[in-house]
C-alpha cells in the first residue's frame, strides 16, 4: 500500500506533461524573441527588402541650393532620408519635409530637383539615403536602407 | 518486478523517434520559412555589353530644336531610352526631363522614348535619331544624359528594364 502511493503519475503522463512543458516554454521564449527581431519587410515578390536596397541605382548631386536626384536603375525608391552632417552634429530629415517630392516617388528613370538650401545651411556633407517601400504581415511598410547604400554630396 | 520495469518504459522508442522527427520537421518548417527572404534573387538588370554612345546632341537655337542622335554599340538590341539634360553650367546632375517633348508623340513611353512597343527596335550597330521641341522656358541645355531601355522576358514576363550601367552623357553643341 506504502509503496504504491510513492509512484505518482503514469511515465506516460509524466512525459506528456514533459513534452507538453517544452512546447509551451518554446513557445513563450519563441514569442519573446520575435519581439526582438523585425518584422520581415518584402519587395518584388518575396525578396527581403534589405536586399533590394542594395540593387537601387541612383545619381545625386548638391549644387547652389538645389539637389538633383534620378533614378537610373529598376526600383522605384519611395522617398530619399538625408543626413545632413554639420560640425559637430547631424540632422536626419526625410526629402519630403523640405521639399516638393512627389509623393509617388521615383520610378524607374525618374528626375528630381527642388531648392533645399535652407535646410542644409551650414552643412559640410549630405548623405542620401533611399527609402524603399514594400509589404508586410502587417500591410506595406516603408524602408529606410543602410547607410552603405545611400551616396554622400560633399557640400 | 515486472510490473515495476514495466512502468518505467514510458512511451516507446518508436514514438519518442517520431516525435523527434516531428519536432525537427517543425523547426525547419520555422526557419524556413524566417531566412526565406534572405535568399538574394537575381535582380532586373540589362546584360552587360549594354552600350550606346551619343553620335551627336546638338540644339538649333532659332527653332528650339535638340537633335539626337544614339548609336547602338553594345552587343544587344535596345527599344529607346531616358533622355534628360541640364539648363545649368554647374549642375553635374541631369534632372529636366526632356521626353515629353519629342516630335513624335507615338516614340513617347512613359517618360522615356521607345521606337516600337515591345520591341528591342535598335539592333547592334544601327543609329536612330530623335527631335526634340525645347520650350524657350527651359532656356540653354548644357549636358544630355541618355540611359538606354530594353524589353526583357523576365520570369516569363515582359518586363521594361532601365540599363543604369550603360548611362552616356554628352555635351549640347549649338548649331
Amino acid at each position: 500500500m506504502v509503496k504504491s502511493r510513492k509512484r505518482g503519475v503514469s511515465p506516460v503522463i509524466a512525459t506528456t506533461l514533459l513534452i507538453a512543458m517544452v512546447v509551451v516554454i518554446g513557445l513563450i521564449i519563441f514569442l519573446w524573441f520575435r519581439g526582438f527581431t523585425q518584422e520581415a519587410i518584402t519587395k518584388f515578390g518575396g525578396t527581403n527588402i534589405q536586399l533590394v536596397c542594395r540593387d537601387v541605382q541612383f545619381d545625386s548631386g548638391y549644387s547652389g541650393g538645389q539637389i538633383s536626384l534620378v533614378n537610373l536603375g529598376n526600383v522605384p525608391i519611395y522617398s530619399f532620408q538625408l543626413k545632413i552632417e554639420k560640425p559637430g552634429s547631424h540632422d536626419t530629415l526625410d526629402i519630403a519635409e523640405i521639399s516638393d517630392w512627389p509623393a509617388e516617388g521615383l520610378n524607374q528613370g525618374g528626375v528630381f530637383s527642388d531648392n533645399i538650401a535652407s535646410a542644409v545651411s551650414g552643412a559640410d556633407e549630405i548623405t542620401v539615403i533611399p527609402v524603399l517601400r514594400g509589404t508586410s504581415k502587417s500591410g506595406a511598410r516603408t524602408h529606410v536602407c543602410d547607410e552603405q547604400d545611400g551616396e554622400v554630396i560633399v557640400v | 518486478m515486472n510490473r515495476k520495469m514495466q512502468s518505467k518504459r514510458g512511451v516507446s522508442v518508436l514514438i519518442g523517434y517520431i516525435l523527434l522527427v516531428v519536432f525537427a520537421v517543425i523547426i525547419a518548417a520555422i526557419v524556413f520559412a524566417w531566412l526565406r527572404s534572405y535568399v538574394p534573387a537575381e535582380a532586373l538588370n540589362c546584360p552587360e555589353g549594354t552600350s550606346v554612345s551619343i553620335q551627336e546632341a546638338s540644339f538649333n537655337s532659332a527653332t528650339n530644336q535638340l537633335n539626337i542622335t544614339i548609336k547602338n554599340n553594345g552587343r544587344f538590341d535596345i527599344a529607346g531610352f531616358f533622355i534628360h539634360a541640364t539648363n545649368n553650367s554647374s549642375q553635374e546632375v541631369e534632372t529636366i526631363d526632356l521626353s515629353n517633348y519629342s516630335t513624335v508623340e507615338d516614340d513617347v513611353f512613359g517618360n522615356s522614348i521607345v521606337y516600337e512597343f515591345n520591341e528591342n527596335f535598335i539592333g547592334s550597330d544601327e543609329i536612330a535619331s530623335s527631335t526634340f521641341n525645347i520650350p524657350s522656358s527651359l532656356g540653354t541645355l548644357y549636358l544630355v544624359r541618355i540611359i538606354p531601355v530594353r524589353f526583357q522576358i523576365e520570369d516569363n514576363r515582359e518586363r521594361f528594364v532601365s540599363c543604369g550601367d550603360a548611362r552616356t552623357e554628352r555635351s549640347v553643341a549649338p548649331v
